[in-house]
């Protein structure tokens, strides 16, 4: 066996072996889902699906609606998002998303997609939800309309932790209040 | 090589123990994505689409290769290149086995199991490959912490293995409580206080993380691969992921002084041909991952 071959093989058993712990790092910090990419954390916590809130963004005095049914056209893309979000978590933005609702509704100023994350609460053992808000905005640009990108990003959790980027909310159906 | 000098390597005679665990393992590991991509189509049929049709008869032709023996390292080759079509064909969703089987197969493709020292490192990667699948999984439920009380399993409740095999572990007040939830917002708490039902839960991890610890040792590998193939088994009655549950049960065989994995091709073949019937309707089954 040729010394390359042989290092090559040991190079792919030690990124093998460490990868999980980057896994392990991506699933603490970014909310990767532990069943997937290879990280061996299979059943290892509870799969709860996200879902989506969408909003239109106007200049005028209603300022913002939701929007309370995806249209077909849209829904592709939706279902596109919630796949990736469901595997990569907060490494999945919806850009391609919003781009998309831009393209539909040519007369709103911007969007704003929340993203609701059920979670199973490992310290009371309540299923809680944590939120994620993105925000995209229309510019002119040199010849066309083109999109802007994210105003601000903001996440919610059970904890109160307010900073510079928005602050962290609970929302809980308990009647307890946002 | 014939097909029947591959029956005889793999189930009559002991020409070298470590190439019949090499090979028997590669005959399981095909049959297993086999019948993976079988199952899969059958259980979508109405809906398979070409791409699915041309990777199931691509899988077909390349099992064959493997168990004929002859065109075993060109398979694999194809079995590389099919897996890693698939894990990117459903990234990010793409289940962790995927993973495994890209991996081992291109080892097999990699390596020459004829030559003694490839043969050789080829076993050592296999035993580790698995040493570091079980050693994360109780890692991983250590670190996220959904176990030491019962969270994970008793939120389970609702997966019919789940079900059947930890509800009697349950007081029945506790039992119809945590099943009359439906896992939305507000619901819980996912807390059980049945010792029976907590001391399982946690022996969960810890097990995952002393077999595979105690397999890097010769003086307990005896021991920690019969506990790790009795614990495979074990999980898999709970979770019904067969396919996994058999890769790695076969690799705790590769463990072994003796090539006992070669007596394993044989029940193992039976029972992912049974899978595969039930899949078509041909048999009467039950749920399975």
């Amino acid at each position: 066996m040729s010394k390359s071959k042989r290092i090559f093989v040991y190079a792919l058993l030690a990124a093998f072996t460490v990868w999980p712990l980057v896994h392990i790092g991506l699933v603490k910090r970014y909310d990767v889902n532990p069943w997937k990419l290879a990280g061996w954390g299979m059943y290892s916590a509870p799969q709860l699906p996200a879902w989506v809130q969408l909003f239109g963004l106007t200049s005028d005095s209603v300022g913002i609606y939701e929007l309370q049914t995806v249209q077909p056209e849209l829904q592709p893309a939706v279902d596109r998002f919630l796949r990736r979000r469901r595997g990569l978590g907060q490494l999945a933005e919806p850009d391609a998303l919003a781009r998309a609702m831009l393209e539909y509704y040519p007369a709103v100023d911007g969007v704003r997609i929340v993203v609701v994350q059920p979670f199973l609460d490992r310290e009371t053992g309540m299923i809680d939800e944590r939120m994620a808000t993105y925000e995209y905005r229309r510019t002119v640009g040199f010849a066309t309309i083109a999109f802007c990108g994210r105003l601000s990003t903001s996440r919610s959790s059970q904890q109160d932790n307010p900073t510079s980027a928005g602050h962290l909310r609970a929302a809980r159906r308990d009647g307890e209040g946002k | 090589m014939s097909p029947l000098t591959t029956f005889e390597e793999c189930c009559i005679s002991r020409p070298d123990p470590i190439r019949t665990k090499v090979r028997s393992f590669q005959v399981i590991l095909a049959l297993v994505v086999f019948t993976e991509y079988w199952t899969k189509a059958l259980q979508n049929w109405a809906v398979v689409d070409a791409v699915d049709l041309v990777a199931v008869a691509v899988v077909t032709l390349l099992a064959a290769a493997v168990v004929h023996g002859r065109w075993r390292r060109t398979a694999f080759v194809g079995f590389t290149l099919l897996q890693a079509w698939y894990v990117w064909a459903y990234f990010p969703l793409t289940g962790n086995h995927r993973y495994l089987e890209l991996m081992i197969a291109a080892l097999f493709a990699l390596l020459d199991d004829r030559k003694a020292d490839e043969r050789r490192l080829l076993l050592r990667a296999l035993q580790w490959i698995f040493v570091v699948v079980l050693f994360y999984g109780g890692a991983q439920k250590l670190v996220h912490g959904y176990y030491f009380h019962g969270q994970f399993l008793s939120y389970s409740l609702w997966r019919v293995g789940f079900h059947a095999v930890l509800g009697p572990l349950l007081p029945a007040q506790e039992f119809e409580r945590l099943t009359s939830y439906i896992a939305a917002v507000g619901d819980g708490p996912y807390i059980v206080t049945s010792p029976v039902f907590l001391l399982v839960s946690n022996a969960v991890w810890v097990a995952e993380i002393t077999i595979a610890l105690l397999l890097c040792f010769r003086a307990t590998r005896p021991f920690a691969w019969i506990s790790g193939l009795l614990f495979v088994v074990a999980m898999e009655v709970v979770a019904r992921e067969f396919m996994f549950g058999i890769e790695v049960a076969c690799a705790m065989l590769l463990f072994a002084r003796t090539d006992v994995i070669r007596k394993a091709i044989l029940p193992v073949t039976i029972l992912l041909a049974a899978l595969v019937l039930m899949r078509a309707g041909l048999l009467p089954g039950f749920l399975f991952h």
